[in-house]
């Protein structure tokens, strides 16, 4: 769904359990029931989404990972993980 | 970034091992009756539903398991549907938890199969043994069976559910497996399961017609041709499944018994006694997740991270939960799968 005001937070049903050992997160998705295997960069995009405006979440993501992938690599990352967890909504409009 | 997400039917990646706080799946084996007879069935299954958990107790339990942060649970039997309040049950959990159910799938008409879908059932694991109609019915007792599991599948599959047909690889079905693997495209499964037999209930009474030695198990599954729109999930070489260390179970009774498959050797305490909780730390449970094994079988351990193997098939053929899991072809160490251990049949085991 997209956001009236541009904000993003995970969806509130939506149940996250981390395994830290293995970098992963499993989430359940009450809505269209399937648990998912979220991998530290899908794990990271949720956790970036507190409600705040994409473009903030965006900036955030590509600030974390560009010295290490750099920037133009991180931001196509968190362009097609956010579609993915909007899509599997995982991620929601919070306004 | 591809590997964003990863289907969860593949199951945990399973090395390095986390240690959970608590399992990743529990299956509710939520009762001991069903209406057919078969030859494989591991809880041995009685039309007898006295003992079991009533409905407000496994309400309650289902409530422990939202509470405690738990994400997937499993249903099975017996036969989940011939308890005439499962679909209470069902709607108890209220999508609070992923859920999963096994099923003969002959229960299933359209109406049932849109209830299920709009109380969010995840998937159906519907035992199917043959894709040859006369054997599923003689393996199931149960004249029409075939005919009506597999209408119960294609309301499954038209209300929206997902489906994975699990066929328990025997002397009845190895010399037809390919067919059993189609079967699963024609009706639009995108899952197939392909089981080893178990030791267990009925079943081991009907061993010496229906177990097959690992080599007749190898063959059966290496010339398999697997469509593109199914996968195909097995538990043997190279993916031992060792998966105590994720899962756990409850028996109709409420005894937790870790896996379905440890049933006949294992009780870790009654949950209408204590917390869930306290009998996942059973010391025995403990040892079992810790995968402390005499021998381990590198391909699958690199692999899978498996230790071992199943820890229901060591135990049943060498007596011991060290033992190594003798339907892995590297460390069968000479046993002969068609030769059950005696005191497998005593009824005092």
């Amino acid at each position: 769904m997209t956001s009236r005001n541009g904000c993003y937070a995970k969806t509130p049903d939506v149940v996250l359990r981390t395994f830290e050992e293995w970098g992963h997160t499993y989430a359940f998705t009450p809505s269209e029931p399937d648990i998912i295997d979220l991998n530290s960069t899908a794990y990271f995009i949720v956790e970036l989404c507190d409600g705040r405006p994409y473009g903030q979440i965006e900036n955030d993501f590509v600030a974390t990972l560009s010295q290490r992938v750099g920037a133009d690599i991180a931001r196509s990352q968190f362009q097609s993980g956010f579609a993915q967890l909007l899509q599997r909504n995982i991620i929601s409009a919070s306004d | 970034m591809n590997e964003l997400f990863r289907p969860q039917s593949e199951g945990l990646s399973a090395w390095p091992r986390p240690k959970l706080d608590k399992p990743f799946k529990l299956t509710i084996c939520v009762t001991q009756t069903c209406s057919m007879d078969c030859q494989l069935c591991y809880a041995d299954c009685k039309n007898d539903p006295t003992q079991e958990l009533s409905t407000a107790q496994w309400k309650q339990f289902i409530d422990e398991l939202v509470d405690d942060n738990f994400l997937h649970i499993f249903f099975e039997g017996g036969e989940p549907f011939d308890r005439p309040d499962f679909e209470e049950l069902l709607a108890h959990v209220n999508r609070r938890l992923y859920v999963a159910i096994r099923t003969h799938a002959i229960g299933i008409d359209s109406e049932r199969a849109q209830r299920l879908k709009n109380m969010g059932v995840g998937r159906l694991y519907v035992d199917l043994f043959s894709a040859e109609p006369d054997v599923q019915d003689d393996l199931t007792g149960t004249p029409g069976s075939y005919k009506r599991a597999v209408s119960g599948i294609e309301n499954a599959l038209a209300a929206g559910i997902k489906v994975t047909i699990l066929g328990i690889l025997s002397r009845r079905n190895h010399e037809n497996l390919q067919a059993y693997i189609n079967l699963a495209e024609e009706l639009g499964a995108d899952q197939v399961g392909v089981l080893r037999l178990y030791p267990l209930g009925r079943a081991k009474q009907n061993w010496s017609e229906l177990s097959l030695s690992v080599d007749q198990m190898m063959t059966a599954l290496n010339g398999l041709r697997v469509p593109e729109t199914v996968q195909l999930v097995q538990s043997w070489h190279p993916k031992d499944g060792n998966c105590c260390w994720q899962n756990a179970a409850v028996s109709p009774t409420g005894q937790s018994i870790g896996c379905p498959y440890l049933r006949e050797y294992v009780d870790f305490g009654n949950i209408t006694e204590k917390p869930f909780l306290d009998t996942w730390a059973h010391p025995l449970y403990q040892q079992l997740r810790d995968s402390d094994v005499e021998e381990t079988c590198t391909e699958c351990s690199a692999t899978q991270g498996t230790l071992g193997g199943c820890r229901s098939t060591a135990y049943a053929f060498h007596g011991r939960f060290t033992a190594s899991d003798p339907y892995c072809i590297h460390n069968n160490q000479g046993v002969d799968l068609h030769d059950l251990p005696e005191r497998l049949l005593r009824k005092d085991t």
